[in-house]
């Protein structure tokens, strides 16, 4: 006998547009009922059996007992035995494949089991699962393992937004052994302590002396990516064994943290969310793709073409530009040494990349007074009288004084193609937000997105070409006045907006939930930091008087 | 009140090791006019705008420069966001320096934000305005300095003075504000400015209107500057250039010679064109306090809220011409006249150009203001130097006013608050009073005469902390308020010597100065 009238039926009362679907939807060819031993139908996909095949009703009844108490979100419709024992209970039930729910709807009369559910095929239906309690079916979970996982997460994610941030937040940051994004995670560190966090960093980056030795060998590339996988696995291991110690409430990996999607998912199974912060190129670095869906959210700081991508793994995303730091970018008092060594009238600090050896080489024969510093210039002219510093890598204070020092800071983001020139990057990179933050003036090239995080022209001077990038290099070189004033107003956006305090708080607010608007009182004991109580009395202070001058 | 600075030495041992660091977080022209205190208490730390920085970087007097925009401090501490977030953002702003090792903090900003920011240093003695049992509290001598200026008419002690007083100097630290110019900038003045002749800067704007001489004014002295053959420049910021454009089109064709350098300078190349011209012509502003600093001399035009004897240029030999209605100085904010400002047009073009060229050939203040034909509400003054500091003589002599009485006793009075090794010689101020005065009315005479009573009566309530009876005193006589109010048992030390040297000073005045061949010296705790 069909039960499929009776049960599309069924589904209608409270849920039409569902029951429209099925009844249009083809039955999976390759499922196949047949009767079980005792007598009810069994459902088998292949060689995966989704049912036993000798007594499925008493499977389903040892099955619901397996499920935790209170509402619940389901994996699994299977034939529907594992769910008819908890009828009585509020269930939200996914099942991906239409074509095995319409099977199951012609094998079995469920009139009495539908009415009482939420049957789900599409995820973005499966709307607010605050407060359920997850209950698999496992024969499904091992057809739908992504699913599952992608379930546990997002029933973990809103448990959280469901529960007040805690007072003082465990965070376990791993940072990467080496690169430009390491003092990046320790910045963001930083930021988080200050954010009232207790922050656990991995020193990682204690083994670069020994990586730098294996990524400058001269040895045979497999044997090293042999030792550099070893090293993952150590590292990601490391990082599972201190976070079980740790007990943190957030995992928070910078980007090139090593840690592969094994140890991303040991990690979730400690039940804390685990962030990762991509603050690179998606299109020159695509490591992300084993990653972002691993991680319970994926902060980028790219635009929609990454989007889609994540969409498409599956990952929970979130933009999050960099920033800067303020206790290390800011206006700094330079000796005479510092000013001969990190001035130029228009310096540019950073990587020799393609499109900046072209723009620069043209700008310099155009008589611009360029200093550069920075890493992969070319040895010959112009760029032998122009480099600084031998072109060795500077410390990111050398960095800030270089922000300093020069009268115009050239901004020109990166491209490995010389023939980009100035290249309409979709990424704003850390350099705009440091230079800022210095009290630096810059001149930057127009990037997708750079309008939503300061305004051209007023708070940072924004070029579209090499010619017009020469022109208002000398336009602001004659103009001391406009520089200080635009290098001003960018100062005060970025601390405003674009600082790692603004970016951590927001990991923390998304990853476990909105701060609490009390105010902390540590921060005003005796025993506080000094500036942490002086911060306490400067807010105090504001709310108590307004600034008058002696005169 | 037991402040701070007052402390035993014993007290002072406890404190943290380190050097001195001075906040001063206010205008341009603050910064310079600190530089006495700074020299005074050699080579300090000094805690700065952006703005400031490069004035502080080229002085001499001072140690390390840190730098701190109390902008960014107030957006952290007002944002609109979790507390924890606004305070780890000022954390961020404040870890600079709070490395810093520092023994004594000198706090010159009466601003909460900078008290909150002296209590960076927990362990340092606290000098001038910091937290104190939830209120804002100075030095011993501050209520004194706060209820004079709420007459600013009264006012004869100058800011640089009484900022250098934090650090107790026997005499005048500096004998001018001090700016270092440096030969790179000279080198920059010289391209900008036109060679070989007479030159004067013309500073038009100022950070309020009602400080600022009009631009027709300006165009009319300018106009006889250089018909006479003197170089033109005009200095000043990038917003002020409105007002150059006005000052140009109004000359015309002659405008062609004047140099515009208006937003076209930075700070070091400004201070290297003020030093290449001989004069400098501007209101109470930034450029004039920085062109007493690299020794140029100055024209003062000072109106509306500006007061000569609180900001006027620091050091010897420059002339001020001060227009004053009768509801001046003002409030900035509040004026009487609602912003029409008839006193702006007081002091009139020629008498400017007229004082001006007399300068740029040389002469003394008091000889280039001889025969300035002044309207009544404007004196002339010239700047002089005393064994306190700045002081500035009336040139122009006019009958004594019980107000110029009193505003002199309680200068005399202020300063041995001050300074307690301020020595008070009654000569001095009696021949101040002669040369600057002719004798006063009867009623004036009478009623200086009666002002000395009452200081007298309100040193001996002093003498004994009676805060009651100095009020008394204070009802019978108004003008007394700044000490009476200071009464107490927190008065600074030697409140009652102020008094009875205002006393000295009341009497000479009600006499025209007589009795100053007496010669009688009041030195703080000796004269009773």
């Amino acid at each position: 006998m069909d039960y499929l009238e009776t049960n599309l039926a069924a589904l209608a009362r409270r849920q039409p547009d569902l029951a429209r679907d099925l009844a249009n939807a083809a039955p999976d060819p390759q499922a196949i009922l047949e009767p079980s031993r005792q007598g009810p139908p069994a459902l088998r996909l292949g060689q995966i059996r989704l049912t036993s095949t000798v007594d499925p009703v008493r499977e389903g009844l040892s099955l619901a007992k397996t499920a935790p108490p209170g509402p619940l979100a389901c994996l699994g419709f299977g034939l529907g035995y594992h769910l008819e024992p908890l009828a009585g209970r509020d269930l939200v039930v996914w099942e991906p494949n239409p074509g095995l729910l319409r099977l199951a709807f012609s094998a079995r009369d469920l009139s009495g089991l539908l009415p009482r559910l939420r049957l789900v095929v599409e995820a973005d239906k499966l709307g607010d699962l605050r407060g359920r309690g997850m209950f698999l079916h496992r024969p499904s979970a091992r057809l739908y393992p992504l699913e599952a996982r992608g379930l546990a997460r997002r029933l973990a994610d809103e448990a959280a937004l469901g529960r007040p941030r805690p007072a003082r937040p465990r965070v376990l940051v791993v940072p990467p052994v080496w690169g430009g994004s390491l003092p990046i995670a320790y910045w963001c560190a930083e930021a988080l302590a200050d954010l009232g966090c207790e922050v656990f960093t991995v020193p990682i980056d204690c083994l670069e002396p020994l990586h730098r030795l294996l990524r400058e060998s001269k040895g045979d590339l497999v044997r090293q990516d042999k030792m550099q996988a070893s090293l993952v696995r150590f590292l990601g291991e490391l990082t599972v064994l201190l976070a079980e110690e740790f007990q943190p409430h957030l995992v928070f990996a910078m980007a090139q943290a090593p840690l592969a999607a094994q140890a991303v998912e040991a990690l979730n199974r400690l039940g804390a969310p685990t962030a990762f912060w991509f603050i690179e190129n998606y299109r020159h670095m695509d490591y992300f793709r084993h990653l972002a869906s691993a991680y319970s959210h994926f902060f980028h700081i790219q635009g929609a073409a990454l989007e889609e991508e994540l969409d498409r793994l599956g990952a929970k995303h979130h933009f999050l530009p960099v920033a800067a730091h303020p206790p290390i970018h800011r206006p700094l008092e330079l000796s005479k040494a510092d000013y001969a060594r990190y001035y130029a009238p228009v310096g540019f600090m950073g990587h020799g990349y393609p499109n900046r050896r072209l723009v620069f080489a043209r700008l310099a024969r155009k008589g611009l007074p360029l200093g550069i510093w920075g890493t992969a210039w070319p040895q010959r002219e112009p760029f032998a009288g122009l480099v600084r510093e031998k072109g060795r890598r500077l410390e990111s204070g050398e960095v800030v004084k270089v922000y300093n020092a020069c009268q115009v800071v050239l901004n020109l983001h990166s491209s490995p193609t010389a023939d980009d020139g100035v290249a309409r990057a979709d990424f704003v990179n850390p350099r705009t937000f440091e230079v800022a933050a210095c009290g630096g003036f810059q001149l930057v090239d127009r990037v997708a997105g750079l309008e939503k995080l300061f305004a051209p022209g007023r708070e940072l001077a924004v070029f579209g070409s090499e010619d017009e990038m020469l022109e208002m290099a000398r336009h602001y070189l004659a103009n001391p006045e406009e520089r200080a004033r635009i290098a001003q107003a960018g100062r005060r956006r970025v601390l405003n907006e674009h600082t790692y305090y603004h970016r951590m708080e927001r990991i923390l607010s998304i990853c476990l939930g909105p701060a609490d608007q009390a105010e902390p009182n540590d921060r005003a004991r005796p025993s506080a930091a000094a500036k942490d109580q002086a911060a306490y009395a400067i807010l105090h202070s504001l709310a108590q008087t307004e600034a008058v001058g002696l005169n | 009140m037991l402040a701070l600075s007052e402390r035993t030495p014993a007290e002072t041992k406890s404190q943290a090791s380190g050097a001195s660091l001075v906040i001063q977080l206010a205008r341009l022209g603050d910064f310079l006019q600190t530089t006495p205190l700074l020299a005074a208490l050699g080579k300090p730390h000094v805690l700065v705008t952006p703005a400031q920085a490069p004035l502080a970087l080229a002085c001499r007097h001072r140690e390390r420069v840190l730098i701190m925009d109390p902008a960014t401090l107030e957006d952290a501490a007002r944002a609109g966001e979790s507390p924890r977030l606004r305070l780890a953002r000022l954390g961020g702003l404040l870890e600079p320096l709070a490395g810093l090792a520092v023994g004594e903090v000198y706090n010159l900003n009466l601003s909460g934000l900078c008290a909150g920011l002296a209590s960076l240093w927990p362990r340092a003695g606290l000098h001038g305005w910091r937290w104190q049992e939830g209120r804002m509290a100075g030095e011993a001598w501050s209520p004194f300095l706060m209820h004079l200026v709420a007459d600013r008419r009264l006012t004869r002690l100058h800011l640089s003075d009484i900022l250098a007083s934090y650090a107790a100097p026997q005499g005048p630290p500096l004998e001018r504000l001090e700016h270092r110019v440096e030969p790179a900038a000279r080198q920059k003045a010289r391209e900008l400015l036109p060679a070989g002749r007479p030159l004067a800067a013309l500073q038009l704007g100022a950070n309020n209107d009602l400080r600022r001489w009009p631009v027709a004014s300006f165009a009319r002295l300018a106009r006889g500057l250089l018909a006479q053959g003197v170089g033109l420049a005009l200095v000043g910021s990038a917003r002020e250039r409105v007002l150059a454009r006005r000052l140009l089109r109004d000359l015309g064709a002659a405008g062609q010679e004047v140099r515009d350098l208006m937003g076209r300078t930075d700070l070091p190349t400004l201070a290297a064109v003020l030093e290449a011209c001989d004069l400098t012509v501007s209101a109470d502003t930034g450029s004039l306090h920085l062109a007493t600093a690299v020794g140029s001399r100055v024209l003062a035009l000072f109106m509306g809220p500006a007061q000569v004897h609180e900001t006027g240029p620091y050091g010897h030999g420059h002339l001020v011409l001060q227009a004053r209605d009768q509801c001046g100085p003002c409030q900035e904010h509040a004026p009487v006249c609602q912003g029409a400002a008839p006193c702006r047009r007081l002091i009139t073009p020629q008498a400017a150009l007229r004082a001006a060229l007399a300068l740029l050939g040389g002469v003394s203040a008091s000889r280039a203001s001889a025969g300035l034909s002044l309207p009544a509400g404007v004196e002339a003054l010239a700047g002089e130097m005393d064994a306190f500091g700045q002081r500035y003589r009336q040139l122009n002599a006019r009958p004594l006013t019980v107000g110029d009485g009193l505003a002199l006793a309680l200068r005399e009075a202020g300063r041995l608050l001050l300074r307690p090794d301020y020595v008070f010689e009654d000569g001095l101020v009696g021949r101040e009073l002669a040369q600057g005065y002719s004798a006063p009315s009867q009623e004036t005479s009478r009623q200086l005469a009666g002002l000395a009573g009452a200081a007298a009566r309100l040193a001996a309530a002093c003498h004994g902390s009676d805060a009651d009876a100095a009020r008394r005193v204070m009802a019978q006589a108004p003008g007394l308020k700044p000490l009476a109010l200071t009464a107490g048992p927190q008065a600074p030390a030697g409140l009652s010597h102020a008094c009875r040297a205002a006393s000295a000073v009341l009497a000479m005045a009600s006499g025209g100065g007589e009795g100053a061949a007496r010669g009688r010296r009041v030195e703080c705790g000796k004269i009773d």
